[in-house]
C-alpha cells in the first residue's frame, strides 16, 4: 500500500486526476442527496463539456480568459505571491478595452485590435503593481489587498459603464454595457463554433510565460523566490524587485485576458462579466491542479471550462443548479492542495524505516 | 440635519448594528492567529450558517433558537473540516480557506434552488428574525435609547464574546497554552501541549464566532437569504484583526472602524451619491486603514529607536 501511495505522491499528473475523479465522485453525492439521479448527472456534465464538437468550441471559448487567468496565478503563486488579484485586473483589462476599442474605428481592424490588448495589457500591469506597491511598502498581506482590489475594481468598472460610457440606444434599458464595438474585434477561428482568435493568443502566452519561467534569468529568479524566499534572497535576489516584475507581468496577462473576452465573445462591457462566472478562481485552481506548471495551466483550464460548461447543459436539461460545478471544483482544490500529505506522509514513514533499520 | 440628534443616534445605532458580524470573525481570526493558524475561511463559514439558519428557520415553522443552532453547527462542521485540512493534512491555509470560500458559494446557490427553487433570494413571511432588545433604560432616557435602536440579542452578545475572549486568552491556563502555541509550537509541544489538539479545537470555536456572524447576517436587521450575502465582510474582518494585532480590545476597535464606514456607505447613498460610490467605501476604506496603521507603527519603532541612541 505504501509503495502505491509513493508513487503516486510522485505523480503529479496521476494526483491531479484522482482529484477530479473524487471530485466528481463528491458531485454525484451531492446530487443523489439532493434527489437527482447522480450517474446521468455526472454523464450529462461529461458530455455536455466535451462529447460534441459544439461542445468542444463552447469549452474552448470559456477556456480562454480562465487560461489568461490560471497563468496570471501560476506566475504570482508560483513565485511565492499569494495574489488573488487576477479577477480586478481582468476587470480593468475589460473594460479598458471596451472603452479603447470602439474609439479606433478609424484604423484597420488588425492594427486597432493590437493597440486595443496592449492598453488592456498595461492598465492590468499598472493595477496589480498598485496593488504590489502598497503591499510591500506598507506590510499589508498581498492576499487582502487583491481581495479589495477586486471589489473596487467592480464598482469602478460597473460607475463607469452606467454613468460614462453607457450604450445609448441599447434596446433593452436595464442593461448595464457599454457600445458595442464594430470592427475592431477578435473574430471566430470557424465562423460555426463561438471561438475566437482570444483562444490563439492564449496558447501564444502560455507559450511565452513557459518560455520567461523555464528559459530566463527572470524566470528563474521567481521560481527561486517561489521554493526557498530566504534561499533566494541570500544568493543575491532583490526580492521586491523580483516582485514587483513577477506581479506587473501576472497583472499583464490577466489583463489580456479581459481584453480577449471582450473583444471576441461579448464585444462590450457587460456589468459582472468577469465575475459572475468566476473565471479568476477557475484560473487559480487550474495553476494549483498543474502545481504550478505552465503547460499543465493549459489543460486544467480546458478542463475545468468543460466541467463549467457542462454544468450549465445540464442546469438546462435535468434542472440540477449549474452551481454544482463550483463545489466540484472546490473539492479538487483542496484535494489537490492537500497532496502535500502523501507526501508529508511518505517522509514520515520514510524516516520510521530509516529509524528501524 | 446631519447635526441633529435623531441622525447621530441612527448613524450610531447603524454603526452597531454593521459592526457586530465584522468583531465577530475578527475575534474568530483573532483566535486561530494567536494559536498560530492562518484562518481566511471566515467568509465562507459565515455564508453557510447565515443560509442553514434560514433553512432550519423556514422548515421548523420560525424558530429562531433552532435556527441559531443549526447556523452554528453548519459553521463549526466547516471549520473542522478546514482545520483538519490544514493542520492535520498540512494543506496550504489560503488555498484550502480560498476553496472553501469559494465552494460555499457554490453550495449556498445550489442548495437555494434545490431548498426553494430560486436562485437570488429567498424571503419569507414565515421566517422569524432574532429578537430585537430594547434597552433596559429606555424610558428614562429615550434619547440614548435610539442609539441602540434595532440591536438584536446577539449584536449585545458579540460585545459579550469579545469581553470572555479577552478573559480567555489573558486570564486562563488554556488561553496562555494556545498563545505559547501561537509564538512558538516547538517549544510548546516540547512542554507537552498537544498542540494539534488545541489548534483543532481553537478552529472549531471559531467557527462558533462565524456562524453567530451569519445567523446576524440572515436573521439580524432582515430576514432572509440572498446570494454572496456576506459580500466580502469575512476578509474585512480579516483587515480588522490585522489592525487590532489579534488582541481582542484592538479588534473591536478596528471592527467599530469598518462598521462606521460601512453605515457611511449607506447614509451617503441615502443622501443621493451613487452606489458604486459607496458601495466601495468598506473596501477602499481596508486598504487605506492598512497603510495608515502600517506608517503609524513604523513611526513608533523609529521614535523608540531615536529614544534609545539618544539615552545612550
Amino acid at each position: 500500500m505504501n509503495k502505491i501511495m509513493n508513487k503516486i505522491g510522485n505523480s503529479n499528473i496521476l494526483f491531479s486526476l484522482m482529484a477530479i475523479l473524487a471530485g466528481l465522485l463528491v458531485g454525484g453525492v451531492i446530487m443523489a442527496i439532493t434527489g437527482q439521479n447522480p450517474v446521468e448527472g455526472i454523464l450529462g456534465l461529461l458530455k455536455g463539456g466535451y462529447l460534441t464538437s459544439y461542445a468542444i468550441a463552447s469549452t474552448l471559448t470559456r477556456a480562454t480568459p480562465i487560461i489568461f487567468a490560471g497563468l496570471s496565478a501560476a506566475l504570482a503563486w508560483g513565485s511565492g505571491y499569494s495574489s488573488m488579484g487576477a479577477q480586478g485586473q481582468m476587470i480593468i483589462g475589460a473594460i479598458t478595452a471596451a472603452i479603447v476599442a470602439p474609439r479606433l474605428g478609424f484604423l484597420p481592424p488588425f492594427l486597432a485590435v493590437i493597440i486595443t490588448l496592449i492598453f488592456s495589457m498595461t492598465a492590468g500591469a499598472l493595477y496589480s503593481l498598485i496593488s504590489a506597491h502598497i503591499s510591500a511598502k506598507y506590510d499589508a498581506y498581498l492576499l487582502i489587498v487583491t481581495l479589495m482590489f477586486n471589489y473596487l475594481a467592480d464598482y469602478l468598472a460597473s460607475y463607469l459603464t452606467n454613468y460614462v460610457f453607457l450604450d445609448p440606444v441599447a434596446l433593452d434599458k436595464l442593461a448595464i454595457q457599454t457600445i458595442k464595438i464594430e470592427g475592431s474585434i477578435l473574430p471566430r477561428i470557424f465562423p460555426r463554433y463561438t471561438t475566437h482568435y482570444g483562444f490563439l493568443i492564449a496558447l501564444i502566452a502560455v507559450a511565452a510565460t513557459a518560455f520567461i519561467i523555464n528559459k530566463t534569468s527572470f524566470g528563474y529568479k521567481a521560481r527561486m523566490g517561489g521554493l526557498n524566499a530566504g534561499f533566494a534572497e541570500y544568493g543575491g535576489i532583490d526580492s521586491r524587485k523580483t516582485m514587483y516584475k513577477v506581479l506587473l507581468l501576472s497583472g499583464a496577462l490577466a489583463g489580456l485576458g479581459g481584453a480577449c473576452e471582450v473583444l471576441g465573445t461579448k464585444f462590450r462591457y457587460v456589468d459582472k462579466m468577469i465575475t459572475s462566472p468566476g473565471y479568476s478562481w477557475s484560473g487559480i485552481t487550474a495553476s494549483l491542479m498543474s502545481n504550478y506548471n505552465i503547460i499543465g495551466v493549459l489543460f486544467s483550464s480546458i478542463f475545468l471550462s468543460g466541467i463549467a460548461i457542462g454544468g450549465s447543459t445540464i442546469e438546462l436539461s435535468m434542472n440540477i443548479p449549474s452551481e454544482i460545478t463550483q463545489i466540484i471544483q472546490g473539492v479538487i482544490t483542496m484535494l489537490v492542495t492537500a497532496k502535500f500529505v502523501i507526501r508529508w506522509h511518505r517522509k514520515e514513514n520514510g524516516r520510521k524505516e530509516a529509524e528501524t533499520k | 440635519m446631519i447635526f441633529e440628534w435623531s441622525y447621530i443616534s441612527a448613524i450610531i445605532s447603524s454603526t452597531l448594528r454593521m459592526c457586530s458580524p465584522i468583531l465577530l470573525c475578527s475575534l474568530a481570526a483573532a483566535i486561530c492567529s494567536k494559536a498560530g493558524v492562518f484562518n481566511i475561511a471566515m467568509e465562507g463559514c459565515m455564508m453557510v450558517s447565515a443560509f442553514f439558519a434560514i433553512v432550519v428557520n423556514y422548515y421548523s415553522g420560525g424558530s429562531v433558537l433552532l435556527a441559531i443552532l443549526a447556523g452554528i453547527l453548519s459553521s463549526m462542521l466547516i471549520s473542522a473540516v478546514l482545520a483538519v485540512l490544514i493542520i492535520r493534512l498540512k494543506a496550504s491555509p489560503v488555498v484550502a480557506g480560498m476553496a472553501i470560500n469559494t465552494m460555499s458559494g457554490g453550495l449556498t446557490t445550489y442548495l437555494m434552488y434545490v431548498f426553494f427553487h430560486t436562485k437570488g433570494l429567498f424571503q419569507n413571511p414565515t421566517l422569524n428574525g432574532l429578537s430585537k432588545l430594547t434597552p433596559f433604560f429606555a424610558s428614562a432616557f429615550p434619547e440614548l435609547a435610539q442609539m441602540f435602536y434595532g440591536l438584536t440579542t446577539v449584536d449585545y452578545l458579540s460585545w459579550i464574546i469579545a469581553i470572555l475572549v479577552q478573559i480567555f486568552l489573558y486570564r486562563t491556563v488554556i488561553g496562555y497554552r494556545i498563545r505559547a502555541i501561537g509564538i512558538n509550537p516547538e517549544a510548546a509541544r516540547s512542554l507537552g501541549t498537544p498542540v494539534e489538539k488545541y489548534q483543532f479545537w481553537t478552529m472549531t470555536l471559531s467557527g462558533i464566532f462565524c456562524g453567530l456572524a451569519g445567523v446576524l447576517l440572515s436573521m439580524g436587521s432582515v430576514t432572509l437569504f440572498i446570494q454572496n450575502i456576506t459580500s466580502g465582510k469575512g476578509y474585512i474582518a480579516m483587515t480588522a484583526n490585522n489592525l487590532g494585532k489579534s488582541h481582542p480590545l484592538g479588534v473591536a476597535v478596528a471592527s467599530l472602524f469598518f462598521g462606521a464606514c460601512q453605515s457611511l456607505g449607506s447614509f451617503l447613498q441615502q443622501a443621493g451619491l451613487k452606489g458604486q460610490i459607496t458601495g466601495s467605501i468598506p473596501y477602499a476604506a481596508t486598504v487605506l486603514a492598512s497603510v495608515v496603521s502600517s506608517i503609524r507603527y513604523r513611526r513608533q519603532k523609529e521614535k523608540k529607536i531615536r529614544e534609545a541612541i539618544s539615552e545612550n
